[in-house]
């Protein structure tokens, strides 16, 4: 029985480590620790309410408005609002739905797609665009300039699971 | 179809465009227009572009997101032509054993140190990266580094978890080496600000690779190319104030004509830093300019100094203006700044302009969100 510790566990927010217990080659079970503490719920106390949505946008970089407007919400129905002004409202959904929108590209193209794409395969691709070629171009210039780089190095690229 | 211009990798770029982008970063750091040159042979004459990493502590991810959404310098610019980036977490590719390698090939390779998030320096196990506390790794990294640069308000000062209790002992990158056990002669670049802006970053690696040194710093370690300035100096609105037009109540006749919003508790008279030039979002907008007052995020323990956000300057307790202790000379700064606004304020009430349209309005009901 081994067990393998993945730490720092990168592209998330935060700070994450893993630990994986394997038999035979298969992960029989694992255990998550965040390894990350501030605080908010100490630090937050005691503070005017309508304040507390400048601290809890502050949780997470990554999608701060969710905690921003949630902060809000919480405030108004513990201080008893039944109905906020409509253009608050309307606000509060276009920044909702404009976080959604940008969070979705950052979260997919920048956290996750490593995880499925092999960049250092982007060399060999065969392309007649120009914008495409210069991008290759960039890419190689990146790939064998030896210095280490957050796109080509030490990744265990193609997962064969 | 994309603005290939603004893409365009700085080694591919036309002379022209390049040169372009020279006088741009020559504005950034405060050089004029005669130190182009010098800036386009610094950029081109670099042998290898200028190795990075990046560190997280106890922060947000907020000023790592700032970066990759930068739109000047366009990331793709940056990251694959301007310097070579080694570690991210929050970016790179790799993971666990993986990063941890790259941390330490980047460093060899002679890399600058940008550190986000703070040191939990009173709880060492509430930040830790592969099994390392954050006081040892910023100790590491800053003895292996070339330089460090602390970005964001956490690095720089500890920023909301360093405000009371300080439950973790947060502190910022640089007070954190400089204090018992660190580094005493520590030299770390602060930029600040919540997120860290992008362009400051540009602008003050540019300026440790053209003159080979670091820039003059202010008393709390800021650039003071950058931070040499009040966001109430710079300030969109600041024409409103001297005519004395004031936002009572946010949503009223005056947040509507854009009018100074001092009295719903701007912190611009009291906060240095170069928003109101290098703005957000491409330079689109900023805090002040979408109505909302200016926290002063730039400043040393603005969270428990400046609240309530929504109140008018004079509530800040003066003693402690910027977290600045009496008996440092930053005091000197801060007090002859608050002094300085007394004149300015006192100036103000004698020719009627701070109580044009009677009494300041009770603000503190109206960012509740209730209707009335």
């Amino acid at each position: 029985m081994a067990k393998v510790v993945i730490d720092p566990f990168t592209r998330i927010e935060g700070h994450l480590r893993i630990t994986c217990q394997v038999e035979n080659g298969k992960v029989t079970d694992a255990w998550n620790t965040c390894t990350m503490f501030r605080g908010f719920e100490i630090f937050m106390r005691d503070r005017a309410p309508e304040q507390a949505w400048h601290y809890a946008m502050r949780i997470c970089g990554v999608c701060p408005t969710p905690h921003g407007i949630d902060a809000v919400t919480a405030t108004e129905k513990a201080m008893g609002v039944e109905r906020v002004p409509d253009n608050a409202r309307l606000i509060r959904n276009m920044l909702n739905a404009s976080m959604t929108g940008y969070d979705h590209i950052l979260w997919f193209y920048q956290l996750n797609a490593f995880d499925y794409v092999n960049i250092p395969n982007a060399l060999k691709a065969k392309t007649t665009d120009p914008e495409l070629l210069a991008l290759q171009e960039q890419l190689k210039a990146v790939a064998t300039s030896g210095q280490t780089d957050i796109f080509v190095s030490n990744m265990f690229w193609d997962n064969p699971g | 179809m994309p603005d290939t211009t603004r893409s365009s990798p700085i080694r591919g770029l036309s002379r022209r465009d390049f040169v372009k982008y020279c006088s741009y970063l020559a504005t950034l750091i405060g050089m004029d227009a005669y130190a182009v040159p010098e800036i386009a042979s610094a950029l081109e004459e670099a042998a290898k572009k200028p190795p990075v990493v990046w560190t997280n502590f106890q922060a947000c991810t907020g000023c790592t997101v700032a970066l990759l959404q930068s739109t000047a310098p366009d990331p793709a610019v940056l990251l694959l032509q301007q310097i070579s980036l080694g570690f991210m977490e929050t970016a790179m590719a790799a993971t666990g054993s993986g990063a941890e390698k790259s941390l330490e090939q980047t460093l060899e390779e002679g890399a600058y140190w940008v550190g986000e998030g703070s040191v939990a320096n009173g709880m060492p196990g509430a930040m830790t990266a592969g099994g390392k506390t954050s006081q040892e790794i910023a100790k590491e990294v800053y003895s292996k580094a070339k330089g460090a640069i602390a970005i964001g308000s956490c690095a720089t000062f500890g920023n909301c978890q360093a405000s009371k209790p300080n439950p973790t002992g947060a502190m910022g990158i640089g007070a954190y080496l400089k204090g018992p056990g660190g580094i005493p002669d520590a030299a770390v670049v602060n930029l600040p600000r919540c997120p860290g802006h992008p362009e400051d970053l540009v602008a003050t690696l540019t300026y440790i690779l053209v003159n080979a040194k670091l820039p003059e710093l202010d008393a709390q370690g800021r650039p003071t190319f950058l931070y040499g300035q009040l966001i109430h100096d710079t300030c969109e609105r600041r024409g409103h104030f001297e005519a004395g037009e004031f936002v009572e109540s946010f949503g009223d006749e005056g947040s509507a004509k854009k009018w100074c919003l001092y009295k719903v508790g701007c912190k611009g008279p009291v906060t240095h830093a170069p928003c109101g030039i290098n703005r957000w979002n491409g330079r689109t907008s900023w805090c002040v300019a979408a109505g909302g007052p200016c926290t002063g995020c730039a400043e040393d323990n603005y969270w428990d100094d400046f609240q309530p956000f929504n109140q008018e300057v004079p509530n800040i307790p003066m003693a402690g203006v910027a977290g600045v202790p009496i008996s440092t000379i930053g005091w000197g700064l801060a007090g002859l700044t608050a002094a300085g606004l007394g004149v300015h304020f006192i100036g103000q009430a004698v020719s009627g302009r701070l109580f044009k349209g009677g009494p300041p309005a009770d603000t503190g009901s109206t960012t509740k969100g209730g209707e009335a």
